[in-house]
């Protein structure tokens, strides 16, 4: 009988600590990281310190990059949804906010790439731990990933914000966050390509414009479909080939 | 309690050996010189992880082989292992993919 027990109790044991070790594997709780994460407020000094580097397009102002993001507005631009396809890289200009998707990966693209545009008009990715963070030209993306789709978020105010969101806080600063996966969605330190892209919408535009994914971890093809509470919001598709 | 009856909890202690090499080795790529990343401790993870998953599933294999009349506990042992060794096998194998085509 004090066996059975023995043996119930070292069962009952292991099975408490196996239980840890999952519910630890998302180890930073939300509201922990959601404090380390940076405001996307932009200083003028900012502004005008990356306006002089060629990071911000001409047309682009600091009214632009810090005007509250409006609920109104969204449903406003579900209303001007459209889909454009384009098949040739001669017609695509990087816009500011744009999602690019490639599955021209190792493996057969199983699990796919991804990267966002900056308001200077480079793409914005973290490729692999051994290069690290890149802030490439489309040229340069392109030589590396020749199939690609680019996605557009149809507001340009909700683009700045997340591209401006994503060259602060993954290129002006914290270029060397360490490259894993995990289901921390919101801290930036470790970090990985689609979960870049996520957060630059989540943080830079709202977290009312793009939804957490169950999983906790962002696939590069489901990125698109995180926007579901606007699905129109991303309108159109350029598809280089 | 014969030979046997050690399997189950052999093949479960080796399955949570795997699963935290599984868990940390992506960790353990940032165990360089002052914390450089460097893929020998991402592999070395990788491959520890898969060898304890190897072992545990021997453990099971073996266990099976001999017919032994199996307690709940042997139950729970087994099962529990092989949940830790499909999650290992599983989580290895995509974060071996993620690391080398991007993610």
């Amino acid at each position: 009988m004090k066996g059975k027990f023995n043996n119930m109790f070292f069962a009952f044991t292991t099975f408490l600590i196996v239980l840890l070790i999952f519910s630890n594997v998302e180890n930073v709780s939300a509201a922990e990281s959601i404090t380390k994460v940076n405001n996307a407020e932009i200083t003028d000094e900012e502004f005008q310190e990356f306006k002089s580097k060629g990071y911000y397009g001409e047309d682009v102002t600091l009214e632009m990059l810090n005007q509250p993001y409006e609920r109104k507005s969204l449903l406003l631009l579900e209303e001007k949804s459209q889909e454009i396809t384009i098949n040739s890289l001669d017609n695509y200009t990087p816009k500011a906010g744009d999602i690019l998707i490639t599955n021209d990966t190792s493996y057969g693209g199983i699990t796919g790439h991804t990267g966002i545009v900056t308001s200077s008009g480079k793409i914005l990715h973290y490729p692999n731990p051994n290069v690290g963070i890149k802030h490439e030209t489309l040229a340069q993306w392109n030589a590396r990933y020749d199939k690609t789709n680019v996605w557009r978020v149809s507001s340009s105010i909700i683009a700045n914000k997340a591209a401006s969101w994503a060259y602060l806080n993954y290129y002006a600063t914290n270029s060397d966050a360490e490259y894993q996966i995990n289901t921390d969605l919101y801290s930036k330190d470790p970090t990985y390509c689609s979960k870049l892209v996520w957060q630059a919408y989540y943080y830079g535009a709202g977290s009312s414009v793009i939804d957490a994914p169950l999983t906790k971890i962002v696939r590069p093809y489901d990125l698109p479909a995180y926007f579901t509470s606007y699905p129109n919001l991303i309108v159109q598709e350029f598809i280089m080939r | 309690m014969g030979k046997m009856k050690y399997l189950g909890i052999l093949s479960l202690v080796s399955s949570v050996i795997g699963f935290v090499f599984s868990m940390n080795t992506q960790s353990m790529a940032y165990m360089g010189p002052n914390g450089e990343m460097t893929m020998n401790w991402f592999w070395l993870g990788a491959v520890l992880s898969y060898f304890f998953l190897i072992i545990a599933l021997l453990f099971l294999i073996v266990l099976k082989r001999n017919n032994s009349k199996l307690t709940i506990v042997d139950l729970l042992f087994t099962s529990l292992s092989i949940i830790l060794i499909i999650i290992t096998g599983i989580w290895t194998t995509f974060i071996i993919i993620a690391w080398q085509s991007g993610f």
